[in-house]
């Protein structure tokens, strides 16, 4: 007899969100999956997870203001075909009426067309407004992305546009480039390219810009060749053009902002044409360089040191937290990995480069996750944390799951058990606590957490010790064995590696492949600080179209005006807040992560992000908010605080976090680590796969789209039917 | 033996746990005890260690299954300048004639090597060796070292050093100069003979501006006057730009080619460039601690040295010296610039007889055979086998109430018998693994070792203890010294990190490193293997991961060889380690060895690409330019190719206690002294407290239990350079 497979979900962040659903619509949603996801807390999302928290209002005490509170700032990129497919997917199963703010799915979203990056010129800083190109239409779709062949000429083809369109390429096109530095350029064009030569008797910077570009178009099939003599060709136009550059500008831009702009621009774009070239990638593809750091694989092409200091390269660090342990001394990408989010961005964009989510990305997003899985029959098992796994006998397979159970759900509440959402203003939202009311231990945790315990069901450091009824806190699950009784057949494990060992420490001892993961994959603390301003963006002095502003000081190294927030925290727009902002950046950790035994370490490193953003407002939102400052100093009433607080106490009443969890930590893609990390199916254990953004899953970077991706791939080892990925052709392909 | 330690301790005398026997707490003690005239009545101390052996980041292990080889953490060298430690083993040496045991005199144990080769990295990954042989002095250890008596402190005699150090700066350049007309010319370069003369001139002109500013900022000293605007300091700040804008541009092109104006161009960039950054931040008036929140590298470009100055090896041998690498990745040298500069000062100015100083045989068996042997006739009970599990703070949280600590082992003969010593030719030594003989629980210990980490020093040890003992605050202890490294504290002391912010602030900023090292013993001498400077035997800067190198030919003699088949000689190796991503809770018993693999295949990259350059003849034959001559590798069984490596001694280390404790910027001001811990019966000791020096290394340590013994006993114990050393005079 055919019986259902069971499948026991630990962790209901995006990939476990991926997983499923790709698991149920590869089985055609014909009920051959029995799915339940543990979740520790009362909410799914994982990183992605947010809370709705109602603000007391002592103005309107009768308002519902829910503000939400993020883990950090959370957008979509235009370029993430596979999330925005399968995001779209799901919403053809939900019958959501016109009650529904969100009833299709481009009304959870906000595009974005600008950015501003930051650079920082003496002593001051300076915005830079910049419109990413888009192609028409909507994200998603099922064409494929290009290749890496057609990223590679597309960039030289916008390199010439760049120099032409800009008026110091204008000026400049037709001033000749030194002949000393054309020499190795003759020595290569021995064999051929005749026509080049009469052609291009004035070899003039335009020209040769041009030339690159129409070598690398005309060749274009050359590139898969390891060793084709076009190759030296254009690393030779590369050099020259790259010496011209310097020569002419490398003094004047001291000085002049738009010629540093036009060179760092051109200087960085010919680094990685001339690696791209060098380094064989077209051929190889992206992982061949992720044993090199981006900085490092431009530098040892060209780049100068301006121009790796420039916000063009710092933006891609900031882009994924690229610091290592959060320290801004350490920045440390893969240069594969970095091409990949560049040229997704700059040349994969659908219809807008970015999607601010409309509400916190749980209600945005986890909402109809949860409530379409739901719906096709999937169970949420919620105050359920991953102690252990326990491994069989013949050390082949999981036997067995071990569960603490955190709370239970009072008798009234059942059978449906805990409902883990509420309304506002026609959005299904996740609270920022666990609805009290529903859980026998309720009152319990309120009380102990207004005394100051770490009591917090989320928390790696938290005292809170399980359940009250002693006898129910151990939950052991186990393995379906021959006989048919048991729990689950198989496992999907979504949390994130740097819970592992605290979980695991068996399984990975056993499987050398896991241990590499283990010790190369790093991760990092972040931290997100959310303002509530009483004066509008244009009041506070904020002087571009663009919502998102990154390269700024570390660790507060990206901005973002949330203000379209105003309407999904159910304010009233008078007496409310007219602005809202996020902060967030990578946030330097310290030199020892302490034992679970020190449960006020979470509350100290608050603390230490309290101080940042303290000093952040005091001394740099004035570059980006001049209006904020009031003779000198930072006009702290400029904070909305009900409260009435003086100073910088009315800090006190916005929102401040450090991720600071293993769980919770971002995932990095150091230098050479992409090599160690693990695929969905690399387990080492028959009945246990992998999702999420730190296995080896082609995207490799911490983001949605690995989520979502990885999810996919999950879904096709365990199915065996091939579920295709958006990207397998070039951008994400795995070697 | 004049006493019976048993019965000397008189009742009313204060208990003193101390908890770890690394050098720190060794020296805590013995000056406890020089603090009360050797009167062993007057204390009882119990030394609480884990394992078998003393000695903490410099235990090291005979080997008896290997020969007696010895087996140590790492390279370790004392330097010239550390004038407490020479100070104690001189003291140490004399009183241990009192014990019976008569090993010979230190100065035979330790031995000056006055030069080094720093390996200069040029383009297309050349290696340049320099030769550098600091200047020496030669002072007696006690003249003029003792602190002066209105407490100056260090800043005070800065501008003698700088002086000392510009004369130094001088004098090199004047003898690199002279090397200059002794090259050997060729054909090609007789036609560039013009520009050789051009290179004499132009180095004769920078000689006389160096005496310029040698005048210049003497004549400033004199009048103790710094300040950036002062007509004077304009001038030679001047007269320092004039110069290196000079140097600039008549070497610059020369740099990569030609050795000695590169050298001369470091040298003086380098020196002008610290004068000038002195100056321009004002730390004559300041003091050094003003720099601590920028790292010396960075400190130095932001006055305008040179690429090729900063990554000289005259910059980088400091960091390698160090490991002063973040993560202990190498594209991040960190260190504190004031600590750094201080560091420098002390070593080049005030080093007696050599800079450095090896040790003929281990460390351990030269400075910790010692200790145990006197410390234990005065009456210091040692109870080894004992792992500090956690501190335990009063309800009032002014006191430590309770310490947990595991008993490891049972012990055959009770718990402070345990004989830890083995003697090996007439040395008394440490074993490399406990004497399972002494131990109830020795066979399965032995045994178990061969398949699993049961290893007792480990941190992930899968060795689970056999008793849990609770110390009491009044009864077991009345003053407790803690002495073991700061890596650890997170794992032992979460109640006190709770109870005070200083501790918490002082564990979030205080970095540790783990490190690697290699020994090999080799079936030819160093010179054989192309090594071409046989009067050094010391390199370092050379490529990751082993960066530096120390040769060791006399330890092959204190080792147990059979006649016929004897190493030639024992090479060791160092290097930082880069840190796990995550570093496992214990119970994760693979880890270890999971790291010794991971140094392992680094070690074997690194002897079949690197070696050659110090080592040339180590490639086993034409056609194999790609592989190295295992065959070098001494072996007592017959193994062929790489097997012969893993007859060898590698090591990671990487337990929370061996991880080597770095001055990342903006760490000094984190350091508590020893009484500084809020807990009025705690001190804390050991490299990683607030020093004189605040930089891991055997001196600031020796220093930490100096302090820590004067603080206890209340009497007035004297640190050199508590608040200057000024030798550099007395030339």
């Amino acid at each position: 007899m055919l019986h259902k497979t069971k499948v026991a979900v630990l962790g209901g962040g995006m990939g476990a969100m991926s997983a499923v659903y790709e698991l149920l619509k590869a089985d055609q949603f014909a009920g051959n999956y029995d799915i339940t996801i543990y979740q520790m807390g009362w909410r799914i999302g994982g990183k992605g997870a947010s809370g709705r928290e109602k603000v007391k209002n002592s103005v309107n005490p009768s308002e519902n203001n829910q503000r939400i509170l993020e883990h950090g700032l959370h957008a979509w990129f235009g370029w993430y075909s596979n999330a925005f497919n399968q995001f779209k997917d799901c919403y053809t199963h939900l019958d959501w009426g016109p009650e529904h703010r969100f009833n299709t799915w481009d009304k959870a979203f906000t595009p974005e067309d600008d950015v501003v990056v930051m650079e920082n010129i003496g002593n001051n800083w300076k915005g830079v407004p910049i419109t990413v190109p888009a192609i028409p239409g909507e994200p998603g779709g099922h064409e494929e992305l290009l290749t890496l062949a057609e990223y590679q000429q597309l960039l030289a083809q916008k390199l010439e546009e760049f120099f032409f369109h800009h008026p110091i390429g204008q000026k400049n096109a037709d001033t000749s480039i030194d002949k000393n530095t054309l020499e190795t350029f003759w020595e290569t064009l021995k064999d051929g390219v005749d026509w080049l030569k009469e052609k291009t008797l004035h070899f003039t910077a335009g020209v040769i810009i041009r030339t690159i570009n129409r070598l690398i178009l005309e060749n274009s099939s050359s590139f898969y060749q390891p060793d084709h003599p076009v190759k030296p060709q254009i690393i030779a136009l590369i050099d020259s053009f790259a010496n011209w550059l310097y020569t002419k500008f490398s003094e004047a831009m001291a000085n002049d902002w738009e010629t540093k702009k036009f060179f760092t621009l051109l200087d960085v774009g010919l680094a990685v044409t001339k690696g791209l070239i060098k380094d064989h990638v077209v051929h190889k593809g992206l992982n061949s360089i992720n044993n090199v750091d981006f900085k490092e694989w431009l530098k040892r092409h060209g780049a100068t040191d301006v121009t790796l200091n420039s916000f063009w390269v710092r933006t891609v660090y900031d882009s994924c937290f690229a610091y290592r342990k959060g320290i801004k001394e350490y920045p440390d990408l893969e240069a594969g990995v970095a091409l990949r989010i560049c040229f997704g961005i700059a040349f994969g964009s659908k219809g807008h480069w970015l999607w601010k989510m409309n509400a916190g990305m749980g209600d945005t997003i986890f909402s109809p996750y949860y409530t379409v899985l739901k719906k096709l029959g999937v169970r949420f098992e919620f105050f359920h944390k991953v102690k252990a796994l326990t491994l069989s006998a013949d050390k082949g397979s999981v036997s067995e799951i071990i569960l603490e159970r955190q709370a239970i759900v009072k008798p009234e509440y059942e059978p449906e058990g805990y409902q883990p959402t509420f309304n506002v203003g026609g959005v299904d939202c996740w609270p920022a606590a666990p609805l009290y009311d529903q859980l026998v231990e309720g009152e319990a945790m309120q009380q102990l957490a207004a005394a100051g315990k770490n009591v917090s069901l989320e928390s790696f450091w938290s005292e809170w010790p399980g359940c009250a009824d002693e006898s129910k806190r151990n939950v052991v699950l186990k393995k379906r064995g021959e006989e048919g009784t048991g729990d689950f057949d198989l496992i999907i494990l979504n949390i994130p590696i740097a819970a592992h060992i605290h979980i695991c420490p068996e399984l990975i001892q056993q499987n050398p492949h896991w241990l590499d993961s283990i010790v190369n994959v790093n991760t990092n603390q972040t931290f997100s600080t959310q303002l509530w301003l009483t004066k509008t963006c244009e009041q506070l002095g904020w002087k571009f179209k663009s919502s998102i502003m990154t390269a700024f000081w570390e660790p507060v190294d990206t901005f973002a005006d949330m203000s379209h927030l105003l309407q999904a925290e159910n304010w009233n727009l008078e007496t409310g807040p007219k602005q809202i902002t996020y902060l967030v950046g990578p946030f330097p950790e310290q030199p020892v992560i302490p034992p679970a035994g020190q449960h006020t370490f979470p509350d100290y490193m608050n603390a230490v992000v309290k101080d940042v953003s303290l000093d952040y407002l005091e001394k740099y939102i004035k570059w980006i908010f001049p209006g904020s400052e009031q003779g000198g100093q930072f006009a702290w009433t400029d904070l909305l605080d009900f409260g009435k607080g003086v100073g910088p106490e009315r800090f006190n009443a916005q929102y401040w976090r450090v991720n600071v969890d293993p769980w919770e930590r971002y995932t990095l893609s150091t230098k050479g680590s992409s090599a160690y990390r693990m695929r969905v199916d690399e387990s080492g254990y028959s009945n246990l796969f992998f999702t999420g953004d730190w296995t080896d899953n082609g995207v490799n970077a911490g983001c949605i789209e690995a989520c979502v991706v990885s999810g996919i791939r999950c879904a096709t080892a365990i199915t065996g039917t091939d579920i295709p990925v958006i990207g397998d052709n070039g951008l994400f392909q795995m070697q | 033996m004049e006493n019976n330690s048993a019965t000397a301790t008189k009742p009313s005398a204060k208990k003193i746990a101390v908890l770890g026997g690394g050098p720190a707490a060794m020296a805590a003690v013995y000056y406890m005890l020089a603090a009360n005239n050797w009167d062993k009545s007057k204390l009882d101390i119990t030394v609480y260690q884990l394992g078998w052996r003393l000695g903490g980041k410099c235990a090291s292990g005979r080997n008896l299954k290997a020969h007696a080889r010895v087996e140590e953490h790492g390279i370790h060298f004392w330097f010239g300048a550390y004038h407490n430690s020479f100070r104690w083993i001189d003291d140490c040496y004399a009183r241990l004639q009192q014990t019976g045991y008569k090993p010979k005199p230190w100065h035979e144990a330790l031995i000056p090597c006055p030069s080094y080769i720093g390996y200069e990295n040029l383009q297309m990954n050349r290696w340049d060796a320099w030769k550098i042989s600091p200047h020496t002095w030669n002072i007696p250890p006690e003249k003029n070292l003792v602190p002066d008596s209105q407490h100056k402190d260090f800043t005070y005699y800065l501008a003698d050093y700088v002086i000392a150090a510009l004369k130094l700066i001088i004098q090199t350049v004047e003898e690199e100069k002279n090397n200059l007309v002794k090259i050997p010319k060729t054909v090609a370069q007789h036609l560039v003979e013009w520009l050789e003369e051009d290179h004499q001139n132009n180095t004769d002109k920078v000689v006389t501006r160096l005496k310029s500013v040698h005048d210049q900022f003497t004549r400033l000293a004199e009048i103790n006057t710094f300040q950036k605007n002062h007509p004077l300091v304009t001038g030679l700040l001047n007269e320092t730009e004039t110069l290196l804008s000079f140097i600039g541009d008549v070497f610059s092109s020369y740099l990569e080619e030609h050795q000695i104006l590169r050298r001369i161009f470091v040298i003086v960039d380098l020196g002008l460039t610290i004068l000038n950054g002195l100056l321009t931040d004002n730390v004559f008036h300041q003091g050094l601690d003003s720099l601590n929140e920028i790292d010396f590298i960075q400190w130095l470009r932001s006055h305008g040295a040179s690429e090729v100055t900063l990554s000289n090896t005259l910059v980088t041998s400091y960091y390698d010296g160090a490991f002063a690498y973040r993560d202990g990745d190498k594209r991040f040298p960190n260190s504190e610039a004031g600590t750094t500069l201080k560091g420098i000062l002390v070593a080049l100015l005030t080093n007696d007889k050599s800079m450095f100083f090896k040790f003929r045989g281990s460390m351990a068996e030269v400075v910790f055979t010692p200790y145990y042997l006197l410390l234990k006739e005065f009456g210091v009970k040692f109870k080894f086998f004992h792992k500090v599990k956690e501190l335990h703070v009063s309800a009032d949280k002014k006191r430590i109430d309770r310490i947990d600590i595991e008993k490891q082992v049972t012990l055959k003969s009770g718990d402070d018998k345990y004989d830890p010593l083995v003697d090996v030719k007439g040395i008394k030594c440490w074993p490399s693994e406990p004497k399972y003989d002494l131990i109830v629980e020795g066979e399965e210990l032995e045994k178990r070792s061969q398949a699993e980490n049961v290893n007792l020093e480990s941190f992930w040890t899968a060795w689970t203890g056999k008793e849990t003992v609770t110390l009491q605050d009044g009864k077991d202890f009345d003053e407790v010294i803690f002495g073991i490294s700061v890596g650890s504290i997170p794992y032992l002391c979460t109640e006190l990190i709770e109870a005070n912010e200083n501790w918490r602030r002082m564990v979030g900023a205080i970095e540790t490193v783990p490190t690697q090292s290699l020994q090999l013993w080799t079936n030819r001498s160093a010179s054989d293997l192309g090594w071409a400077f046989p009067d050094v035997s010391i390199y370092t800067t050379y490529h990751e991961p082993l960066s530096t190198c120390c040769m060791n030919p006399d330890l092959v003699a204190l080792e147990d060889w059979p006649v016929n088949n004897t190493p030639k000689s024992v090479l060791f190796f160092t290097g930082v380690f880069r840190d796990a991503a995550q570093v496992p809770p214990p119970g994760f018993s693979v880890f270890p060895q999971y790291m010794y693999y991971r140094v392992a295949g680094q070690f074997i990259e690194f002897l079949v690409k690197h070696i050659e350059v110090p080592f040339p003849r180590v490639k086993p034959s034409r056609g194999l330019s790609q592989w190295f001559n295992w065959f070098l590798l001494h072996d007592s069984r017959p193994q062929m190719g790489i097997n012969r490596l893993y007859s060898q001694y590698m090591r990671a280390n990487i337990d929370p206690s061996e991880r080597y404790v770095l001055s990342v910027t903006g760490s000094s001001k984190y350091r508590l002294k020893t009484d500084e811990t809020g807990f009025e019966n705690l001190y804390i000791t050991g490299d990683w407290i607030a020093t004189p020096l605040n930089s891991g290394c055997f001196e600031g340590a020796m220093m930490a239990g100096i302090a820590t013994a004067r603080a206890i006993t209340k009497v007035p114990l004297t640190i050199i350079g508590e608040y200057a050393v000024k030798t550099h005079e007395s030339e």
